[in-house]
């Protein structure tokens, strides 16, 4: 994979990718029960099909971009800032934690005091995550130590998830343990891109400054250092704005896992492997994967809620062996 | 004062010293060796000047005062090269050389045309052009350490700082970056390099620093510094001055006799090698 | 499964869905029913319907103990007559020290306590839920039999027919609106249940049952919009906690769609269990669509 070729050029792929999310973006307005074309519904079409396009579909394809994006992004930071390829938020806990976060905002009342305190709820979980990560990890941010502490925290967070909607009084939150652990975009709202879309634009934001600190920590943390990265702000805009996006993306879409796994490690090759300019495409190239399953759910069982994280697990979770074996291979 | 003035660096690891008061000054452009056995503390002093570990004492360039440069305007002023020569991506050697241009650029700007020239020159000098466009990790441990010091050269700062840069190149690329440094002096630049070839040492820096546990135990030029006498206490080794082509230079012999007993636990120098292995210079 | 959420949601999806039909309803009593003793003295039940149909049936201080969601309000009619009485969380320990001399159960819930229950030789009867009116009326009957107190379910039928007839007579018969029900996590009702039939006895058609649904289904939200029924019914008490699965019954577009003078809201409580009340869920029906579509 490391040959003379040293990829694509860069504008070139990025508009690839571009035209690929547009274009999944449109399936994912025209793709439901029922196949209806969103350009028709702009000048005509049925009441209920100008309705159903512009309150349901369009609300989870913006989702879909949002939440594969921030997944994407905050994947590829992750693995930069760590320098380790297996890294990416629902591996480490931070989606599990935001979960939690969210789950607790709703059934602690919260969210009836004010709308926002999901997506904050949500965001606190995953700081706190983040923050309980590296206080396990410390410095030394070793795969497996980070890997185990990862599990750790996920089956935390879920078992205490689990925990907090077995105690709700309500008979049907027992049923969103699901939705908390596999994530699903169905029947979101416009409410809801309201309420994530900020935090997620705010925490991409903070994640695509840490661009050129990543490039840098190629050659290592110190030779990163000389050459005038702060690593204390290269940590905090990792950190916060991993927290600011995933927790947003979670606390309305759910867990959903292995996106910022497969998503910088499938277009790495096609950046010369440079940690920078993955930024960009690892957002690209995850608002597809996560358009592209979430189109996959709809196709395959319509109408049974098929769970989006079942998707991404069913694709992600061989790559993450297949990779694991990969890593095993090169140390020895 | 102008040039590079280091006043009572001292680093503190624990409750011990790693670099005890070490002082010196370099007002003019020199070639500077930094030489002394294993755990010496060579590599912290080296760390503490570019401001990479905590430490007391003053590295002051130009009258400014090195830890307080901002990180960028630091950058500029200083290139860092350690020991591990490590590249985390398979990133192609083009685009590794291109990373000592970042102090130089604008926040969100692409290289410019004067970062392009540079990282062609650095790659040029350090004869690594022809596999510019390779992976880093393809390259052989002679070629990744050229490839990283086009990097540090590339920086086009005016203090370089290389962690025995030398080790791992065959005799030509050795002399071949020893004469690229003397060119680089000769430029109006500083440069402080540690080395273990005491021969390389001696026939090409114009200064010697010696540092034996924690301490500068001499300073000044080669054929001052590597007396017979201080070899041996130091390094436990007999050395032979020579003189080539009109300069000085010494050829390590053997044990030095008086101090095989305590020289037993020294590492032997030449297992040091390609160095990716962390062999930090504090193993007891 | 063993928490009161868990348990309480298996109660209300059994009572939504006609999904199964109960073979082991004969096979429910041990010992039989044919046989002829005192009544029994120290009842114990262990599911929310059964509980609330021994409460109808039984005799003064016939039940020993019901389960602990006859008490609670936002799911039981008859929580105040229960909270006199102990409750059970469906555990064999507890169950076995009441020292009781009939247990009465549900098919699906508590299963594993059942079993031991009859290994150790106790006497249980089980209780399908009951899909229909008929259900209803053999369930009544069955507690009669069981509890030696036919009598009483012989005039609580009676009573349940009347109602009903007299609901029937009063209902359109011209245009008959479709009602869908529409509960959290977006599920709806098919045709054959107990919902079905209440929705047909109040004067609707019902959507589940014109879409050819079965049992509790999901129902896109996309495809109710499209279905277009004229009434979404939704019911009131098990959102009003907060939970993300209610959250659809807020969503814009339907609120848009229907509006509020389509939207109805029913009390959870008589759709549960299918008991002589659920005349009540039907009367109901009828007051909130009066004249239906005229």
């Amino acid at each position: 994979m490391t040959g003379g070729r040293r990829g694509l050029r860069f504008p070139l792929l990025v508009a690839g990718l571009a035209a690929l999310v547009a274009g999944l973006f449109f399936l994912s307005l025209a793709v439901g029960q029922v196949w209806i074309d969103p350009v028709s519904t702009l000048t005509g079409g049925s009441a209920a099909d100008r309705l159903i396009m512009a309150e349901i579909r369009l609300p989870r394809a913006l989702l879909g971009l949002m939440v594969g994006a921030i997944l994407g992004l905050s994947g590829a930071v992750l693995q930069g800032l760590l320098r380790n390829p297996l890294a990416e938020p629902g591996l480490l806990g931070v989606s599990a934690s935001a979960s939690l976060g969210a789950v607790l905002a709703i059934h602690g009342g919260l969210v009836a005091v004010h709308a926002y305190a999901l997506p904050l709820s949500a965001l606190v979980g995953a700081l706190l995550s983040v923050v309980l990560l590296q206080a396990l990890v410390g410095r030394s941010a070793e795969i497996l130590t980070l890997i185990l502490a990862g599990v750790a925290l996920t089956s935390l967070a879920g078992a205490l998830t689990s925990l907090v909607l077995n105690l709700s009084p309500n008979p049907f939150a027992a049923m969103e343990i699901v939705f908390w652990m596999l994530g699903s975009l169905t029947d979101r709202s416009m409410v809801h891109v309201g309420l994530a879309g900020p935090f997620i634009l705010v925490g991409a934001g903070l994640l695509f400054m840490t661009g050129r600190a990543l490039e840098a920590l190629s050659l290592g943390q110190e030779v990163a250092r000389s050459l005038g990265i702060r690593m204390g702000r290269t940590r905090a805009l990792a950190v916060l704005g991993t927290a600011l996006g995933v927790g947003a993306a979670t606390a309305v879409s759910g867990a959903i896992g292995f996106v910022g796994l497969i998503v910088p490690h499938l277009l790495r090759p096609l950046v010369g492997h440079r940690p920078g300019r993955l930024l960009p495409v690892s957002a690209l190239g995850g608002a597809a994967f996560l358009l592209a399953a979430d189109l996959l759910v709809r196709v395959i069982l319509p109408g049974r809620d098929l769970k989006l994280g079942v998707v991404t697990a069913i694709i992600g979770a061989p790559f993450f062996l297949w990779l694991l074996l990969g890593l095993k291979r090169r140390a020895a | 004062m102008s040039g590079l003035v280091c006043d009572r660096i001292t680093v503190r690891r624990g409750d011990r010293l790693t670099v005890d008061s070490v002082s010196f000054a370099a007002p003019r452009p020199q070639l500077i060796g930094l030489i002394g056995p294993n755990g010496a503390g060579k590599s912290t002093l080296m760390r503490a000047i570019a401001g990479l570990l905590p430490a007391s004492g003053t590295a002051v360039w130009n009258g400014e005062d090195l830890a307080a440069m901002s990180p960028a305007r630091r950058a500029r002023a200083l290139a860092f090269m350690p020991q591990e020569r490590m590249v985390h991506w398979p990133l192609a050697c083009r685009d590794v050389v291109m990373l000592a241009r970042l102090p130089h650029q604008g926040r969100f700007a692409g290289p410019s045309a004067v970062d392009r020239r540079k990282v062609a020159e650095a790659l040029a000098a350090m004869s690594v052009d022809g596999f510019a466009e390779r992976a880093f990790d393809t390259l052989s441990g002679g070629e990744q350490a050229r490839v990283l010091i086009a990097r540090m050269l590339a920086q086009d700062p005016e203090v370089l700082i290389a962690d025995e840069p030398a080790s791992g190149l065959d005799p030509a690329h050795q002399i071949a970056l020893m004469q690229m440094f003397r060119d680089i002096v000769a430029g109006g630049r500083s440069v402080l390099v540690s080395l273990h070839d005491l021969t390389l040492a001696s026939r090409w820096c114009d200064r010697l620093l010696l540092m034996d546990r924690a301490r500068l135990v001499a300073d000044g030029a080669p054929e001052e510094v590597m007396t017979a006498d201080r070899m041996a206490r130091v390094y436990g080794i007999a050395v032979r001055p020579l003189t080539i082509g009109g300069g000085f230079a010494v050829v390590p012999e053997g044990l030095a006799p008086s101090a095989s007993a305590q020289t037993s636990e020294v590492t032997p120098i030449e297992e040091e090698g390609e160095g990716n292995e962390c062999c930090l210079p504090r193993i007891a | 499964m063993s928490s009161p959420a868990a348990s309480l949601l298996a109660a209300v999806l059994l009572a939504l869905s006609g999904a199964g039909v109960w073979a082991g309803e004969s096979a429910g009593v041990a010992g039989g029913s044919g046989e002829v003793g005192p009544p029994p003295e120290r009842v114990v039940s262990m599911n929310l319907c059964t509980d609330q149909l021994a409460l109808l049936v039984a005799a003064p201080g016939q039940l020993r103990a019901l389960s602990h969601l006859a008490s609670d309000e936002t799911v039981s009619v008859l929580s105040a007559r229960a909270r006199a009485l102990p409750r059970n969380h469906g555990l064999a320990e507890e169950i076995l020290r009441l020292d009781p001399d009939l247990v009465i159960a549900g098919t699906y819930t508590t299963r594993a306590t059942v079993n031991l229950l009859k290994r150790l030789g106790v006497r249980v009867a089980e209780f399908a839920p009951a899909r229909s009116f008929a259900d209803i009326r053999e369930n009544l009957t069955r507690m009669g039999a069981l509890l030696q107190r036919e009598e009483r379910a012989r005039a609580l039928a009676a009573t349940f027919d009347r109602e009903l007839a007299r609901l029937r007579t009063g209902t359109r018969d011209t245009r008959r609106p479709v009602l869908g029900s529409y509960a959290a996590n977006s599920y709806t009702t098919g045709g054959g249940t107990l919902e079905a039939e209440i929705v047909t006895a109040a004067g609707f058609r019902h959507l589940g049952t014109e879409l050819g649904l079965s049992g509790a289904t999901r129902l896109p939200l996309e495809s109710l919009i499209v279905a277009n029924p004229d009434y979404v019914m939704s019911w009131r008490r098990w959102t009003a906690t907060p939970a993300r699965s209610g959250e659809i019954l807020t969503h814009p577009a339907l609120q848009k769609w229907f509006g509020p003078e389509r939207r109805l809201w029913s009390d959870d409580r008589y759709w549960i269990c299918g008991a002589p009340f659920t005349v009540e869920a039907v009367a109901a029906l009828v007051a909130a669509v009066p004249g239906g579509g005229s």
